[in-house]
């Protein structure tokens, strides 16, 4: 019961805070809601989009994909991350150069015409739909537990929230929402990384403590491979039907 | 003499396709095509490959993103001049 109530005080203060911030931070006009007025700071905008990055999507099934399927597993690291890459290379310069509110209205016109706006409105569609779904499934995996609903109802809960403050503060709201999320997935990552990692191998920063020697001088990794292989999994650092996938 | 709008072009196109590259070497190359290869070598517990895949090639992508807003600011600067 008292795990319970924890859950219930960590879950309820972070949901206020992020409602409150909806609240404080209310849009109220076209420009303000789009792009948050222009007014909000370099490492906030980071610290959003790294909140995206690591939001319920990665959170749950890039270390599900990653334990699963191996080393294949890593392709999904590698392009999710890698996209940054593209993003702040070929598009983001240029949107911020033209002074659009969005990737399809820049298309649109860049290229003169409705079909680009078109395509690209549907790509964004696409690539919103399959993320929304990962990350909704998130949220009402997250509600089922804490009001220990059905599932679906969960979902419908979260989206009622999301909701709510995506609508009133729009894009500022949203960015202040993410930066506090930020904050709090961040205490969230690191705190049972760098603790494992302390515990197995000595090594304060997981980055080094995955790659040195368990208690028993064994390689943490090439335990981890045993581990799998085992199991009946894939190799953690090599799999097998790799190069099936991809050639 | 070539217009200064186009020299900025070029320059942008040529930062583009060099960091492009390192981006395709270091995640494409060395975490996936290459990866038997650079797996014969070990850091630590890390087989070379493994560690670009899960680790270094996101670690050369935040160097990528920086450095491409370095060289830009730079070329924005002599440009302007």
């Amino acid at each position: 019961m008292e795990q319970q109530l924890w859950i219930w005080i960590m879950v309820g203060v972070t949901f206020t805070l992020y409602i409150g911030i909806a609240i404080w931070s209310r849009a109220s006009s076209t420009k303000e809601f789009y792009v948050a007025g222009e007014g909000v700071s370099p490492i906030a905008n980071g610290m959003a989009t790294a909140a995206d990055w690591m939001s319920a999507a990665s959170f749950i099934s890039m270390a599900g994909i990653i334990s699963f399927t191996g080393y294949d597993g890593s392709v999904y690291l590698m392009g999710w991350t890698g996209g940054y890459v593209l993003l702040a290379l070929l598009l983001a310069p240029y949107l911020r150069k033209f002074g659009q509110f969005t990737v399809p209205d820049f298309i649109g016109d860049r290229y003169y015409s409705k079909t680009a706006r078109a395509v690209a409105v549907f790509c964004a569609l696409i690539v919103s739909f399959t993320y929304i779904a990962g990350q909704m499934r998130g949220v009402g995996l997250v509600f089922s537990r804490y009001l220990s609903v059905d599932i679906n109802t969960g979902v419908f809960i979260g989206m009622g929230i999301v909701l709510f403050y995506a609508v009133l503060g729009g894009m500022k709201g949203i960015t202040y929402t993410q930066v506090a999320q930020y904050c709090v997935l961040i205490f969230a990552f690191l705190v049972p990384a760098i603790f494992i990692s302390m515990i197995m191998t000595g090594v304060a920063i997981p980055q080094i403590g995955m790659g040195s020697e368990g208690a028993d001088g064994m390689y943490l990794l090439e335990k981890l491979d045993g581990l799998h292989r085992e199991l009946g999994f894939h190799q953690y650092t090599s799999g097998l039907n790799r190069h099936s996938m991809y050639f | 003499m070539e217009k200064p709008v186009n020299t900025y072009w070029k320059t942008n196109l040529k930062y583009l396709s060099i960091l492009l590259s390192i981006w395709f070497l270091v995640s494409f190359g060395f975490g996936i095509l290459f990866v038997d290869f650079m797996n014969q070598f070990q850091i630590g517990g890390f087989k070379l490959g493994f560690w670009f895949a899960q680790q270094g090639s996101i670690y050369v992508f935040v160097v990528l993103i920086f450095l491409y807003v370095f060289l830009m600011n730079r070329l924005d600067d002599k440009t302007l001049e």
